[in-house]
């Protein structure tokens, strides 16, 4: 079952990601317009938005893959374009479409990572593969969309990083991919005590499992904190609207909606 | 990252390492051939070409058939070999790029602990080194054929299978097709657009730039031009002074002294114009190498600089 409640969140004050007045031109489309975002150390955090809305914008500069055009970003308290290798021994990253190379197998694939980073939980991946029966032997392009993601996460987080961001890893999967693929995120970031980003188009499912939330719409970060504190800020009453036929809707549905709606 | 592209492209790998054998094989099989079966036309032949008044009748009745041979398997040669680099840069340096940006794994690799100067670098060094080591393998095949066709033929007609050159020719083809991919980020756009510039740029400087890269020589006598060590390059006309004079004014001076029926020849020759050769001395041969070597040295180092400023500045900026 997938499930993490809010109250499980860490409290630590530690801000995993500091970003301040950060914007992404691309020539005069604006992608990302001003934003200030923290993230404290342990949070699972949905960044949700529209298409178009900067979430890959922010996640590329956050692992210092994009230049901001003009502000500041830390992790952990280093600026990922200055401090590279420090940041990326840091961040695990599963990149939008889940690339990997069709021609490795599973195994050569983990041998890639242990031979590309400094430090490598080798063993650990392995055993991973063998628990959700993944084959060591077989070619990533014989691997089903949902195996494909489970060998990506892998990647992300055999080099045991302290944050692990996720740019919609799990779009195009199937219901049952997802579910298991969100279950595996959630066991890692709670034994690792990860913190975690993820970007992505199911809110409900992220819903259950996140605890912090960031909304971006147009490039602007409209709301950013737990997701008590987005309720809190909205108030309650509103929030109701938004769940009328009674389907049970998360509160981060409900927030998400709330925002959605408001600026159509 | 080394481990990584050998164990991505072994199979291109080995095509390659199979393929440059092949060529190499046949390269040796025929000059060992022509030397082992043909030795007596060959020292003919040798003799003939080095002398300064060159007749293949002394070599008759083998000496014809034996030249026409030997010109049909050098030209061959030439081919295959000139289009090893053009081969190289389209089928390996371009899709080795292409498809990385193309499946977009260059981001995988640039969050596994690997900068995008570092993947750069790497991609560059490995394909450099690999296609230089295949290159060294057929030079020394090609090696032994020169040894041939040195003896037989003007070292000129083999200008382009000479080590320099033939090396910096690779070099160029494969920055070529790195930078092209880079900028491009399609794999087989990528390919047309790399033989395309590649074969624009090489049949400019073989055949437009080379014969003028040193102001050329010109020599009264047609025969001695033609014949010997030396490239000759077109025949030109000689005022009574020793000035060059171009095709029109020719033109315009028979036209205003034709009419009588007299031979174009005669003519020039009676007003004190006489046919001489422009060409290139042999003693420059290897003046011609380091200059052209240098050219695609540069367009090489060129290519790197644009590939390098397209990742830094777009693939991790845009």
């Amino acid at each position: 079952m997938v499930t993490r409640l809010n109250s499980q969140a860490s409290e630590s004050s530690d801000i995993s990601i500091r970003t301040v007045g950060l914007s992404k031109n691309y020539g005069t489309t604006q992608a990302l317009v001003d934003c200030d975002l923290e993230v404290p150390t342990g949070r699972f955090m949905a960044l949700v938005g529209p298409n178009g809305a900067g979430k890959s914008t922010l996640l590329l500069m956050l692992i210092g893959l994009l230049k901001p055009t003009t502000g500041h970003i830390l992790i952990a308290g280093l600026e990922p374009r200055q401090h590279r290798r420090e940041v990326l021994n840091a961040v695990g990253f599963v990149a939008q479409d889940r690339p990997l190379y069709q021609a490795l197998t599973v195994r050569e694939t983990l041998e890639m990572g242990s031979k590309l980073n400094d430090t490598w939980d080798g063993e650990g991946m392995i055993a991973r593969m063998e628990k959700l029966s993944i084959g060591l032997d077989t070619q990533v392009r014989r691997l089903s969309g949902g195996q494909q993601a489970q060998v990506s996460l892998s990647l992300a987080l055999g080099k045991r990083p302290a944050l692990l961001i996720l740019d919609e890893p799990m779009a195009s999967l199937d219901p049952l991919a997802r579910h298991h693929f969100l279950a595996e995120v959630v066991a890692a970031a709670d034994e690792r005590r990860l913190t975690v980003i993820m970007s992505s188009h199911i809110i409900a499912e992220l819903g259950r499992v996140c605890n912090y939330v960031a909304i971006l719409e147009r490039g602007h970060l409209v709301a950013c904190g737990s997701i008590g504190e987005v309720i809190e800020s909205l108030g309650a009453r509103n929030l109701a609207d938004y769940d009328p036929l009674g389907h049970g809707m998360t509160d981060l549905e409900q927030v998400v909606l709330w925002h959605l709606s408001r600026s159509t | 990252m080394i481990w990584l592209l050998i164990h991505l492209h072994r199979r291109v790998i080995w095509i390659w390492l199979a393929l440059a054998a092949v060529m190499a094989a046949i390269v040796t099989a025929l000059w060992l051939d022509t030397v082992s079966t043909q030795a007596a036309v060959v020292a003919c032949m040798t003799r003939v070409t080095s002398s300064s008044n060159p007749s293949l009748a002394a070599c008759s009745p083998a000496g014809g058939d034996a030249l026409v041979w030997f010109t049909t398997v050098n030209h061959r040669i030439q081919w295959a070999l000139i289009a090893v680099p053009l081969l190289m840069g389209v089928f390996m340096a371009a899709p080795l790029m292409g498809r990385e940006l193309e499946n977009r794994t260059h981001r995988l690799v640039w969050t596994q602990g690997i900068t995008p100067m570092q993947w750069f670098a790497s991609n560059l060094a490995s394909i450099l080194m690999f296609c230089f080591a295949l290159t060294a393998v057929l030079l020394v095949a090609a090696g032994l054929w020169l040894s041939l066709a040195s003896r037989i033929t003007n070292d000129w007609a083999q200008f382009d299978l000479y080590p320099p050159v033939f090396l910096s020719y690779v070099a160029f083809a494969v920055s070529l097709g790195l930078a092209v991919a880079t900028v491009v980020g399609r794999t087989v756009p990528a390919m047309a657009v790399t033989g395309l510039i590649w074969i624009a740029i090489r049949g400019a400087t073989g055949i437009l730039a080379r014969p003028m890269l040193i102001p050329a020589l010109v020599r009264r006598d047609m025969s001695a031009a033609t014949a010997g060590r030396d490239w000759f390059l077109a025949p030109t006309y000689l005022d009574s002074s020793g000035h060059q004079m171009s095709e029109a004014q020719i033109d315009g001076l028979l036209q205003r002294w034709g009419g009588s029926g007299a031979d174009p020849i005669t003519l020039l020759q009676q007003h004190g114009i006489f046919m001489a050769g422009l060409y290139q001395p042999a003693s420059r041969f290897w003046v011609f190498q380091s200059i052209e070597t240098f050219i695609f040295v540069m367009l090489s180092v060129g290519c790197i600089l644009v590939s390098i400023a397209w990742v830094r500045l777009r693939l991790t900026s845009e």
